[in-house]
């Protein structure tokens, strides 16, 4: 099968879903195909923003079960892997974590929904560099 | 792997406990709550039964001194890794130098666990890690960790990070099934059993949880010779105020026998702060094997989503 053709089959596989971004290895060859997220309705000067994609499927949980209130807020300032929110899939917390130190800028997600692999979720101001 | 850099006191290396010795008059020892130290090791692909660290003293920092999968459980402790916020009940990898802090931890279980890649890698004695502070054996040098004490861990190199678990609730009460002795109590005193909210006295450790609030009667004196005890049987001695004896329980006592905390309910009585407030609640035998059925499951199914996100990254 021909990459051509796998992408064709692989985009009719995606379409009618919400899955945002694949990856498909095989014979160490790696095919990615990224949906064009909708674009939240944030102020152009968001724009250079970074944004914080889903790391795995699952439901958004803005705050970690043992503990009160969200872990990233808008405005906050966060350390590069500082934890910003976790995806449940049943027992399994999965760790989103800021890519770059930087400031909250906006959550994407509402709390409790379901997620696709790669859905934005926040996005960050990249802080200059000291 | 990792060195110990400032501990306030009574860290412990400990699995699951060590069993089949008690006829040599060798307690079980072992995590005081043996699901967060079994989920820790989860968290790394470990064997459940792997040894960890019990920390029950804060604050408490190490150093990796190499690279090395981590998994922490129990108490949330704000941990940090090189001044990054960790989440509670997390695996993570570390790289050599970098340091981990656990500071006080913030309400709820009192215990932290730290399991390393592989376990911690300690001789086994009789079959266990665990450390037996009354015989002064297992875990490092039978002591609790030191600053500057080094411990390996088996396997470095296998941990993944980036995820955790959803932490089992707490909750309360505690549930107990009643023992030879129950029905030697008054009437009255059968009743305060489970409606009293008992209080953890400051003179509860790994060894037993003294306990202050109603005073409980035998309806006679009740004298007894000594005889086989193991962790999570509540006596009650000539004060009237129950003792729950815990994972260093001595392997025999004298005094009467009011009831059993069961297996499926032990760890959450081992993460309850001194000061809090317990209450007991009666079971049965059917509950009792149903509560523990439960809990594996829970660990089989935590267990089972690790392994399918190990496999991912």
């Amino acid at each position: 099968m021909s990459s051509v053709e796998q992408v064709r089959i692989l985009s009719r596989w995606l379409e009618g879903t919400d899955i945002a971004l694949l990856e498909w290895t095989r014979g160490g060859e790696t095919i990615t195909l990224r949906r064009d997220p909708v674009r939240p309705a944030v102020p152009p000067c968001h724009a250079q923003g970074e944004t914080v994609g889903a790391p795995s499927a699952g439901v958004f949980r803005a705050a970690h079960p043992a503990r009160a209130g969200a872990l990233a807020r808008p405005g906050q300032r966060v350390r590069e892997a500082d934890p910003l929110a976790v995806l449940q899939v049943g027992a399994l917390l999965i760790h989103v974590s800021a890519p770059v130190a930087g400031t909250v800028q906006a959550v994407l997600a509402e709390d409790g929904a379901v997620v696709g692999y790669g859905t934005p979720l926040f996005r960050l101001m990249k802080a200059a560099a000291p | 792997m990792i060195e110990i850099v400032a501990t306030a006191g009574l860290a412990t290396v400990q699995d699951l406990g060590r069993s089949g010795s008690l006829r040599y008059g060798v307690g079980r020892a072992g995590a005081m709550d043996r699901v967060s130290l079994a989920a820790a090791n989860l968290l790394l692909g470990n064997e459940e039964d792997a040894a960890g660290i019990e920390i029950q003293i804060f604050p408490f920092t190490l150093c990796f001194t190499g690279p090395c999968g981590f998994a922490l459980t129990g108490a949330d402790c704000g941990a940090k890794l090189d001044g990054t916020n960790l989440l509670p009940w997390s695996a993570y990898t570390a790289t050599t130098g970098q340091e981990l802090t656990l500071g006080l931890p913030s309400p709820g279980p009192s215990r932290a666990y730290l399991a390393l890649s592989g376990g911690v890698d300690v001789p086994e004695v009789l079959g266990s890690r665990s450390t037996q502070l009354r015989g002064a054996f297992g875990g490092l040098e039978g002591r609790a960790l030191q600053a500057g004490d080094r411990l390996s861990a088996a396997a470095p190199g296998t941990g993944r990070g980036g995820f955790g678990l959803v932490p089992p609730k707490l909750g309360d009460p505690v549930r107990v099934l009643p023992a030879a002795e129950y029905d030697l109590l008054t009437e009255t005193a059968q009743d305060l059993v489970w409606s009293t909210a008992w209080k953890i006295t400051a003179q509860s450790d790994r060894y037993g949880y003294r306990l202050a609030g109603e005073t409980l009667t035998f309806a006679e004196p009740v004298e007894m010779l000594s005889h086989g005890i193991v962790p999570g049987v509540i006596q009650l001695p000539p004060s009237g105020q129950p003792i729950v004896q815990m994972s260093d329980a001595q392997p025999s006592g004298g005094y009467p026998k009011i009831g059993t905390v069961i297996d499926a309910d032990l760890w959450r009585l081992g993460q309850a702060p001194i000061g809090g407030r317990i209450r007991f609640a009666r079971t049965t035998w059917s509950e009792a094997v149903a509560a523990g059925e439960a809990l594996r499951r829970w660990l089989a199914e935590a267990g089972r989503l690790i392994r399918l996100q190990r496999g991912r990254t």
